[in-house]
């Protein structure tokens, strides 16, 4: 038993074990019975961690704080009967935080001051006991948008004799993760060929979807591209001995694009970079002596740099 | 009333919470005119929330206390423990109720920050 005691002695105290300190006001005369307002705290403080109560002086200062877990402070200014306001504040010293209150008494008959005080500050120290509620981030707005863009490109049908320069105005709904868009071109092109020039001007509209990512200060976007247009070429030549013709036909095609939106260089836009890699399911050749000469036909490659900007979000 | 109460903090003190519920629910029934009677209502409140889980029986009380006229500096506390009882009974919708009563009556109160975080 006494091997016991002694272990029990000696254990360290936890925060838990040590007791609430209780300043109050040396008042020659308050507005209630201060003695009263200590009893009717420890009732209400009864049977919880830590427990009720040692008292301390107000001018005490801060000087042993490991030796308590909490301290509550009565302040009652001015210091007299007729004081209709007090000031509770209780300190808790495990998680270094503080907590203030003020209790009207004005509208408390004298008598029952003591326990509706005594039920206030209980009351405090158990709001400040309780785990303080985890910060929840703000949410971030809804990935959802519609965006304007135009872009200026350059079009290349690689051994095909057949480069067109032109503009793509694009209209791009963002939701979450993934990204659909209406693309309008407009290009035109003015190859060379053995007699002159070829003139190719294409018209085209094009639906993309396919994922979008958005990393710190850019968006990346990959997609599946297919696109359906027109073309009008038409021959030009110096040479009087032979006759330029032109025509114009259904092209259409399908591909790959990647995108990256650089964000926040101006506020609510973007710029704009895009490679398309794709193939043409239905093309047209421009011939010279029945021989393919410019081609709007085979692999094809799109760059391009624009800028966007979010319509609706 | 004096004799109740000392009998309630009587059992309070020496650890036996359950036997404080009979004297202090006396004051409620015989002498609820009584200004120590909405403090009364408050600590049944209190005492049955923290101290015997019993949520039902603690937002009855708490309701009581807030129609003896509680004073109006515990009233915040009140409203706030109604949403805890509730919440503990499993009652969302009361407790939901409760929250926006407590939000009507004390718009910036110091319960909102853990009122929200329990009913988003």
């Amino acid at each position: 038993l006494l091997l016991a005691a002694s272990a029990l002695a000696s254990k360290p105290a936890r925060a838990m074990d040590k007791p609430i300190e209780v300043r109050i006001p040396d008042c020659p005369s308050a507005p209630l019975s201060l003695d009263a307002f200590l009893s009717s705290l420890r009732v209400e403080l009864a049977g919880r961690d830590p427990p009720c109560c040692t008292l301390a002086s107000p001018s005490a200062g801060d000087r042993d704080e490991g030796a308590i877990s909490l301290r509550v402070t009565l302040s009652i200014e001015p210091c007299d009967a007729g004081t209709e306001m007090v000031q509770i504040r209780v300190y808790d010293s495990m998680h270094a935080t503080t907590a203030d209150r003020q209790v009207a008494l004005r509208d408390i008959p004298s008598d029952a001051r003591p326990r509706a005080l005594a039920l206030a500050v209980a009351e405090l120290v158990h709001a400040v006991s309780q785990p303080q509620p985890p910060r929840v981030p703000p949410s971030p707005p809804p990935d959802r948008a519609l965006l304007l863009s135009g872009a200026f490109e350059l079009r290349t049908h690689p051994n095909r004799n057949m480069t067109l320069w032109g503009f793509r105005p694009s209209l791009e709904v963002v939701h979450d993760h993934w990204q659909a868009a209406v693309d309008l071109e407009a290009a035109r092109g003015d190859p060379s060929v053995s007699l002159g020039h070829v003139s190719a001007s294409l018209l085209s509209a094009a639906v993309e979807l396919g994922p979008r990512l958005h990393l710190r200060h850019f968006a990346l976007q990959v997609g599946a591209y297919g696109s359906l247009g027109w073309v009008w070429i038409g021959g030009r030549t110096n040479d009087p001995n032979n006759l330029p013709s032109s025509g114009s036909a259904l092209v259409a095609s399908a591909g790959a694009r990647l995108g990256i939106d650089l964000l926040g260089l101006v506020p609510r836009a973007n710029v704009q970079a895009l490679v398309e890699v794709g193939s043409m399911v239905h093309g047209v050749d421009a011939t010279v002596n029945d021989s393919p000469a410019a081609s709007l036909t085979g692999t094809y490659v799109v760059v391009g740099v624009g800028f966007g900007t979010e319509w609706i979000r | 009333v004096t004799d109740l109460l000392v009998l309630a903090d009587v059992a309070r003190l020496s650890g036996h919470p359950a036997d404080a519920v009979a004297p202090l629910e006396r004051i409620l029934n015989d002498f609820s005119a009584d200004p120590q009677a909405p403090l009364a209502a408050f600590a049944v409140g209190r005492l049955e929330l923290d101290a015997l889980g019993r949520p039902v029986r603690a937002a009855a009380a708490l309701n009581r206390a807030l129609a003896l006229g509680l004073p109006q500096s515990l009233r915040e506390d009140v409203r706030a423990r109604l949403v805890e009882a509730y919440l503990r009974m499993g009652n969302r919708a009361a407790a939901r109720a409760a929250a926006d009563a407590y939000e009507r009556e004390f718009p910036a109160g110091r319960y909102t920050p853990s009122i929200e975080s329990r009913i988003p």
